[in-house]
């Protein structure tokens, strides 16, 4: 089956276009699967087009700017910006393994109780972290420079850093002189200026990595234009697992869109106490942080919505009118699916350390774990042992292909 | 999982509207702090998967740092609310779930066992209450729930009832007499739970795992005319349904104090704690009061005693004094310490330690009744020292318990 998948995404790589002549990459030697039904043709439509447009960081008046972004890039690999002198972000978001750490849990100067999640497509969320703290790219940023337990930095360290390195400080007097003043607290020092901004610069950064378009998206957009012959290239396995994850598996309801995340908050019978005796409470604790942070969207450091910005197009409206409920207590942020492979391992927690694992999960989920009047979406899949490779066939086909890598 | 979303949709379209205030925010202020209005939480649950992650003491220390000065706690399976009761009998009520694990919320309306459980518990140990049940429409008219409702009235114990409008009715036709504790005010608008209310004077209602109430420090309007025409029906609960929400009892108390300071004092009292002491602490005291279950742990004139922290066994044989082989029988009576294990089944055998063997026989064990058991076939087929062991089954697990025999 990932032969099949790898060579979907050759085929995809070299061009869509030229393909015609290529032999099929279907490998099983099942019968043809029947048509999509309209309704399941209408659901993997919506799982597209990729990579679509790129929103912009909200607050953010860095963003789209590209010197604030290769700032952004130079600062999001540079040790200096940490109390100790010697983590960067991407110590643990390590480009190489697809922005992630490959750790259970995330080792800062501490180690921490939760995965380090891939970077790609944030600017598609509206929530960032397992438990959702931040409602920015440039405030999700700040919040790992300043925590103790992971870079340790603070407003003096990171406006050193950025001062002593002419380089860098040159990008941010270009960003400043293109972007403008933007919001600045009445009282915050210059310092503390220097630290947003820094900030913004590498959540405008942030905002540019994207997913690359993978097997799935091609048999999506064959689908689209009604070329069969495109669309019969997709892996016969692959496209079962498809029709399994937005039929009877019901994955979809939760890992909707082009990026396959709601981008919201749910407990899918995950445990979350770290250690004995303490419990990491996920969006409830996420929530309370993000209402009482001075860097959120309603805080007097964002920048205000473009000119004309209705208002209720408003980014911060999100932050205004959320709600907070018992239920957040355990909940965690719907993760995408696009290039979940270079993820691993799975969970808040990073207690499924494969794929298969988070299969095992879904297949055997533990209901008693979740309220008789909560979500009743939840239930053991039972699946077949095909069924189980046909699902992570089509996962796989949600991989970049091996040349974007 | 059950299908009984109306009431809970019109809870999520409703939340979608309501804004949030952070309940922990306060206004700094140099006087020292009011002490904490103390809150009963009347929806706690301890069951078989939180024992071993949350001890029971921190358990309690999680409802002290609460502020809780009751709390009406049941459990899957009842061993949990036991631990409780144990470790802080000033706090903890207990209230008797007719489930064995959390699997049974389920099923247990079908299965006659589930009343074996609770006949077997209210022999051994006091309640203020049988709940919290899941119980819905005219599942409430089958006979393992009215027989439920039956020892409720026997026993004189509230019901703590998960259900929809229709089962609270059905509960109200067995037995008009019932006090009923509706949990979660059945997810309810709160026009159709005043209107239930005002139908059943002996119906009182839990605020548990609902986030419409109150938020921050405002009370919802429609909820505020609830509490205004029922101030005595009202209290609060957590509903610790996984471990790890142990450690939100504290999160939820300050939660409730937020919209309750927006209440008049006395009411914001009433629902905070009054109202769940004046109905539970009544009826648990006279429980309480009544005569505890006989030890009915006789030791035998001729055999032995075992016994651990949970359990004993009171083991008589037949004939009086096994010898070298010649069957006998053993007559076993269970005597459960309180808050001790169930036992669903016994394992006996006899083994000799220094042969590194056993019996050549495995005994029959059969169950006589809720209490006794009878293995016949044991034979011990060479002199010396012999350990006799018995194992106890059931859903929170075994013992092992052994008796030394030295055969002439």
């Amino acid at each position: 089956m990932r032969l099949a998948g790898a060579a979907a995404g050759l085929v995809l790589i070299v061009g869509l276009l030229a393909v015609a002549a290529r032999p099929s990459a279907r490998a099983d030697d099942e019968a043809p699967a029947p048509p999509l039904s309209a309704a399941e043709r209408a659901q993997v439509l919506s799982h597209g087009p990729w990579p679509g447009a790129t929103p912009a960081d909200p607050g953010n008046r860095f963003s789209g700017l590209a010197a604030a972004e290769a700032l952004g890039e130079r600062l999001f690999a540079e040790p200096a910006l940490s109390g100790r002198g010697d983590l960067a972000c991407s110590s643990c978001h390590d480009p190489a393994r697809g922005f992630t750490d490959g750790r259970a849990r995330a080792q800062g100067i501490a180690l921490l109780d939760r995965n380090t999640q891939g970077l790609h497509d944030l600017a598609l969320h509206r929530w960032y972290g397992w438990d959702g703290g931040a409602d920015s790219l440039w405030a999700a940023s700040l919040r790992p420079l300043l925590d103790p337990r992971e870079m340790g930095a603070s407003a003096a360290t990171v406006a050193a850093a950025i001062r002593q390195r002419p380089e860098l400080a040159s990008l941010l007097a270009q960003a400043r002189a293109a972007a403008g003043a933007g919001a600045r607290a009445p009282h915050a020092s210059p310092d503390d200026a220097d630290l947003v901004d820094a900030a913004k610069a590498i959540g405008a950064w942030l905002r540019t990595l994207r997913s690359p378009p993978t097997a799935f998206d091609a048999y999506r957009d064959a689908l689209a234009r009604d070329d069969a012959a495109a669309a019969a290239r997709y892996p016969a396995a692959a496209l079962r697992g498809l029709r399994l994850f937005i039929g009877e598996a019901r994955c979809h309801f939760c890992h909707v869109g082009p990026a396959f995340s709601n981008g919201e908050f749910h407990d899918i019978g995950i445990p979350f106490m770290p250690a004995p005796g303490r419990v990491d409470p996920g969006r409830h604790a996420g929530l309370q942080r993000l209402l009482r942070d001075r860097h959120n969207l309603i805080g007097p450091f964002a920048d205000p919505p473009a000119p004309g910005t209705a208002p209720g197009r408003d980014p911060a409206l999100r932050t205004r009118t959320v709600v907070m409920q018992h239920r957040h207590f355990g909940e965690w942020r719907t993760p995408g699916l696009r290039g979940l492979s270079a993820s691993a391992p799975y969970m808040h927690d990073g207690r499924l350390p494969s794929l298969e694992a988070v299969i095992d999960h879904y297949d055997r989920i533990d209901t008693e774990r979740l309220h008789a009047d909560g979500e009743s979406l939840l239930r053991p899949l039972r699946l077949s042992p095909r069924q189980r490779a046909d699902l992570l066939a089509f996962l796989r086909s949600l991989d970049p292909p091996p040349l974007a890598q | 999982m059950r299908a009984h979303p109306t009431p809970f949709r019109w809870l999520a379209r409703h939340l979608a509207g309501l804004s949030l205030t952070l309940a922990l925010a306060g206004p700094a202020s140099s006087a020292a702090p009011p002490p904490a209005l103390p809150i009963a939480d009347a929806h706690l649950h301890y069951s078989h998967d939180a024992w071993a992650v949350v001890p029971t003491d921190q358990v309690i220390a999680l409802m002290r740092q609460a502020g809780l000065r009751l709390a009406l706690v049941s459990s899957s399976d009842d061993e949990g609310t036991q631990r409780l009761h144990r470790a802080a009998p000033d706090l903890v009520v207990p209230s008797l779930r007719p489930y064995r694990t959390r699997a049974d919320a389920s099923g247990w309306t079908r299965d006659p066992a589930i009343i074996t459980h609770l006949e077997e518990r209210l022999r051994r140990f006091r309640y203020a209450a049988i709940g919290e049940f899941h119980l819905y429409g005219a599942e409430a008219d089958l006979p393992v729930p009215r027989r439920l409702v039956a020892l409720a009235r026997e026993h004189g114990l509230i019901l703590h009832a998960h259900s929809d409008a229709d089962a609270i009715e059905r509960l109200f036709a067995q037995h008009p007499q019932a006090r009923i504790l509706w949990a979660h005010a059945g997810f309810e608008r709160p026009e159709a739970v005043r209107a239930m209310l005002r139908r059943h004077p002996r119906l009182w209602a839990d605020l548990a795992f609902r986030n419409d109430p109150g938020s921050g420090s405002e009370v919802d309007p429609a909820w505020r005319e609830a509490f205004l025409e029922f101030p005595e029906r009202f209290m609060l609960g957590t509903d610790t349904f996984t471990p790890e929400r142990l450690h939100y009892i504290p999160v939820h108390a300050e939660w409730a104090r937020g919209w309750l300071a927006a209440l008049p004092p006395a009411l914001a009292e009433r629902i905070a704690w009054r109202n769940a002491e004046a109905l539970l602490l009544p009826v648990w005291q006279a429980n309480r009061a009544a005569a505890a279950p006989a030890p009915d742990c006789p030791a035998p004139a001729e055999g032995w005693r075992l016994a651990s922290a949970t359990l004993a066994l009171s083991v008589r044989p037949e004939p009086a004094s096994p010898r070298v082989g010649e069957p006998f029988s053993l007559h076993i009576a269970l005597c459960p310490a309180p808050g001790g294990r169930t036992v669903d089944g016994l394992l006996v055998d006899a083994t000799m330690p220094e042969h590194r063997h056993g019996m050549n026989y495995r005994p029959q064990v059969h169950r006589v009744d809720a209490r006794h058991f009878r293995a016949d076939g044991l034979l011990l087929h060479m002199p010396g020292r012999w350990e006799l062991v018995l194992e106890t089954r059931g859903a929170a697990g075994g013992e092992r318990l052994t008796q030394e025999i030295r055969l002439p």
